[in-house]
Formats: structure tokens, C-alpha cells, sequence
């Protein structure tokens, strides 16, 4: 096979391009271009091939400055740091999903983007040590503390819970409000309530006390909180409790009889 | 026509790539409880999260022990502890390294005087130190504290702090309050920011052997070495439970 000034112009492009894998297609398309050209000046003009390929290859000028050109255009850096990036943040992803499963700080969280507060207020009571729902119901009302917003509704259980005291079986009563808050910031985690001071009204009877604590299930921006009363009168049908200062959090909570399974 | 799937640009691809990195980047420091990159950025979100409207810091250090507890690995030793005004009282926290560049808090706790205890204590820093000599049979433990006293009585000149394990066996039939006096490690107590009531304590105290729990008094004295405040200690005068 003969020179031909077509590839060898080629090569000396290629030579200032550092990303190896498009060399392959500025080749073809210099060598079309260049092709074209000298087809149309054998034709037009009756010149030689070889002089036309000569005559194609000049008119693109220096090999050299084109090539760093194309160099600047096919910057090599490009795919490097796009396969880091890609890599690296793959890691990440591992790293934060074995974090998550494993002794990680939020490996008791179940992120739950659309859990429903009633759902979530039913599950407090565990059928394995024999509690029952014996009524359930809203709450309303909601606030704010500091960077939490509370939500205005809530959903309300009110739970029996049978017990060994001694020998002899007692049953009591537990009243679990369920009611989420978003939070800005996002990185603030849920709201450690247990120094906040709260207060509890209703109009039952008994010697109840109110304990506020957040709950594993976390959607994307929300957290979810169940409001504990304790030793709750099973004849009180409305409860207020409030958390934080000066009423900052307030829930009034109907209960509604439940039927029995 | 057969169409084909163009793909973006190397640019584009890089910007797409980067975006995803920053992303999962975003992610692990969520999932890593978003530690904070300073002590004090730590105590703030730690404020927050508590619900407490913290002022601004008026003290802070870190925890050097003084016996071979420092040498404990994963122990207390260079927690950072940072303490901002809150309502009547504090907001204290201690904070730990998390991944060699990032703070996460150790602890958090809000500090008010109550009438049942007009002097709380608060523990920032603990440690346990084994010591074992060939000429022992046995070696035994040793346990440093670093704790933070707030004082609001007026007049108060100088704080003791008196700390030791109570036996479970082997106490003498002393009460804690009696133990402490023969047998507690009595340290004076150091003020950690002027006209704060804030004191540091730190002490070193052996362990008995059965085991025992950690007992504390603390003690308030005026210019003139006028005992003012007594904390109340099981078997102390005028301890009613």
C-alpha cells in the first residue's frame, strides 16, 4: 500500500488527542472530509488522487493545532472523574446502607415515607402480650417547637394491657396518641422530649401520667411520636396533654368505644 | 426509522456524575446521624433536638485524664464537652470524633437547679484504668471522673467534691454519706468560666472489690470556709430519702 497523507495527517492529530477512544472517530471523520474533498478536485479539476489527497490535506492546515483542539473538546479528565464520581458515590450508597442495617446510628429506624398515623397508633399494642384496643380516636391540634412543626392531626388508641402483679392478673390502661412532626433543618434528628415539660387533662379519673417518645418509623422529612398515658382511666373519653413551653404543643384527644374483635 | 439513544455529552455526564456523588455523599452523612464538622456546630444541633433555645457558649474544653484511663482506647479521653446558657440553667454536651474530621454529641443534658437539688452534677467524662503489679496476685480498677458542678447559691467561694465506689459488701455498715467522709477522694473544685456557678471536678478512686456504685457529695463553702450547701447523701443529717 502506498503514502497516503489522508492517515498519515490522521496519526498526527491523533497524537495530541490524550482520550484514546475517540481517536478511532476523529479518524473517520477527518479521513471523510478530506475524501470528500479530494473526490470533488479529481473530478472538478482532473488532479491526480494523489495530488488531490496532498491538495485535501493542506487546505486543513496544521495537524498539530487541530489535534490540541480536539484534545481541549475530548478533555480526557471528563470520563476519569465521571467514573470516580460514579464509583465513589456507589460507596457511599453501600457504606450508608450497611450503616443503616447495622449498629449504624439509625439502625432501629424504619423509614416509612407514607405511614399512616392510625396504622402506626394500632401497632403500639402487642397482641403477643395480650393488649387490646378496646377505643380509639383522634387528635387534634399540633404546634411548634423550635425547628418542629407538629402536625394538626393525630390518631389516638387507648389500650388493655393485662398483667401478672404478684400472682393475680391486674389490667390497666394505656393511651397512645400517635402525631408526626417535620423539621427543618434536616439533619436535626427527632425531638428528645423527655426534659420538656408537659401536662396531661382529662376527664377520667385515675392517677395518669403523660410519657412523649419518638417512634422508629421516620418518613422522608417527618418524624413520628406516640404520646403515652399511663395508667389512663378507661371511662375518660377526652384527654389534653401538651409538651414544651407555654402550651408550644397542644392535642385534644376524642375516644370513640371500639367493638370487640 | 430505527432511532437510537443519544447519549449526553461527556460534560453533561460529568455534571450527572458529580450530581450523584454529592447525593450519596448527602446520604452517608444522614445516615451517619449528620455529625457536624465543629464541636460547637454539634452542641447547637444537640440544643435543637432537645428543644432547648441555647445561648451562646460560655464554656468548653477537653477531657485529659490524669491516670492510665487516657490510655484507654474508645474511652472518654479527648471528648470535647461545651456548655451555652438555656433558660435558668445550662445545656451541656460532651462530643466524640466521628470518621477522623466530624463531631457528634456523646451526650446531652440540660442542667437546672431544683429545689430537692440546688447543686446538680453532671458527669462528663469517665474512665477506667486496670492496674496490675507482679507482686499482686490480683490487679484491681481505677476510675476517673471529670464532673461539672453548677452552683447558684450566692457567696460561694470554694466547691469539694467528694466521690468514691460504695462497697456493695464490705462497707462497715457506714452509711454512703459516712463511707464517703472516711473513705472518698475529696478534690477541690476549679471554676470553669468566672461568674458562670459552672466548677469542674476530676478524680481518681479505686474500685472495691465486690464492686460497689459510684457515690458523690458535694459540698459549697464561703470566703471564710463557712459550709453553705451539702448535697443530700443517704445517711447524711437531715436525708430523708
Amino acid at each position: 500500500m502506498g503514502f497516503n497523507p489522508i492517515s498519515t495527517y490522521c496519526d498526527a492529530v491523533c497524537a495530541m488527542i490524550r482520550q484514546k477512544r475517540v481517536h478511532g472517530a476523529v479518524t473517520a471523520e477527518l479521513t471523510g472530509h478530506m475524501e470528500d474533498h479530494a473526490d470533488y478536485l479529481v473530478e472538478t479539476k482532473g488532479t491526480s488522487l494523489r495530488e488531490a489527497r496532498e491538495e485535501a490535506v493542506r487546505s486543513m492546515g496544521d495537524p498539530y493545532e487541530l489535534g490540541k483542539a480536539l484534545d481541549r473538546l475530548h478533555n480526557p479528565w471528563y470520563p476519569r472523574l465521571s467514573r470516580a464520581f460514579l464509583l465513589l458515590g456507589l460507596l457511599f450508597i453501600l457504606i450508608s446502607v450497611v450503616l443503616g442495617m447495622g449498629g449504624g446510628t439509625f439502625s432501629s429506624i424504619r423509614y416509612t415515607p407514607f405511614a399512616d398515623p392510625a396504622q402506626l397508633a394500632a401497632g403500639q399494642a402487642d397482641a403477643s402480650r395480650g393488649e387490646q384496643i378496646v377505643a380509639a380516636g383522634t387528635a387534634q391540634g399540633g404546634g411548634r417547637l423550635g425547628f418542629y412543626h407538629f402536625s394538626e392531626t393525630g390518631a389516638a388508641v387507648l389500650i388493655r394491657e393485662t398483667r401478672d402483679y404478684n400472682g393475680d392478673p391486674i389490667e390497666e390502661y394505656r393511651l397512645e396518641v400517635v402525631f408526626s412532626s417535620l423539621r427543618w433543618p434536616i439533619w436535626l434528628g427527632p425531638l428528645v422530649s423527655g426534659y420538656l415539660p408537659n401536662d396531661l387533662r382529662t376527664n377520667g379519673g385515675g392517677d395518669p401520667y403523660l410519657s412523649v417518645y419518638p417512634l422508629p418509623e421516620r418518613g422522608l422529612f417527618r418524624h413520628f411520636y406516640s404520646a403515652a398515658v399511663y395508667r389512663a382511666d378507661p371511662a375518660a373519653t377526652t384527654y389534653t396533654l401538651e409538651f414544651g413551653e407555654e402550651h408550644a404543643v397542644v392535642y385534644s384527644v376524642a375516644l370513640k368505644e371500639v367493638d370487640a374483635p | 426509522m430505527k432511532k437510537h439513544l443519544r447519549l449526553p455529552t461527556q460534560r453533561t455526564r460529568l455534571k450527572l456524575s458529580a450530581g450523584f456523588f454529592v447525593l450519596a455523599l448527602i446520604f452517608l452523612w444522614l445516615t451517619a446521624g449528620a455529625p457536624m464538622p465543629l464541636p460547637i456546630l454539634a452542641h447547637y444541633k444537640a440544643a435543637a433536638e432537645y428543644g432547648m433555645d441555647a445561648g451562646a457558649v460560655v464554656a468548653g474544653g477537653t477531657v485529659r485524664f490524669q491516670s492510665g484511663a487516657a490510655n484507654t482506647k474508645g474511652g472518654d479521653q479527648g471528648l470535647r464537652w461545651r456548655v451555652s446558657a438555656c433558660a435558668d440553667g445550662y445545656f451541656v454536651t460532651t462530643h466524640s470524633r466521628v470518621g477522623g474530621i466530624f463531631w457528634s454529641d456523646e451526650h446531652a443534658y440540660p442542667v437546672w437547679p431544683f429545689e430537692e437539688t440546688p447543686i446538680p452534677v453532671v458527669t462528663l467524662a469517665w474512665g477506667s484504668d486496670y492496674i496490675w503489679e507482679e507482686t499482686h496476685a490480683d490487679g484491681e480498677w481505677q476510675y476517673e471522673a471529670v464532673n461539672l458542678v453548677y452552683v447558684k447559691l450566692p457567696d460561694v467561694a470554694r466547691v469539694e467534691l467528694i466521690m468514691g465506689m460504695y462497697p456493695r459488701d464490705g462497707n462497715d455498715d457506714l452509711s454512703q454519706y459516712d463511707w464517703l467522709l472516711a473513705h472518698g477522694v475529696s478534690a477541690d473544685c476549679i471554676e470553669a468560666a468566672p461568674g458562670t456557678g459552672l466548677w469542674l471536678g476530676q478524680q481518681i478512686f479505686p474500685s472495691p472489690k465486690g464492686g460497689g456504685g459510684s457515690a458523690t457529695l458535694v459540698r459549697a463553702y464561703d470566703a471564710d470556709g463557712t459550709l453553705l450547701y451539702e448535697s443530700p447523701v443517704p445517711g447524711a443529717p437531715g436525708f430523708d430519702g
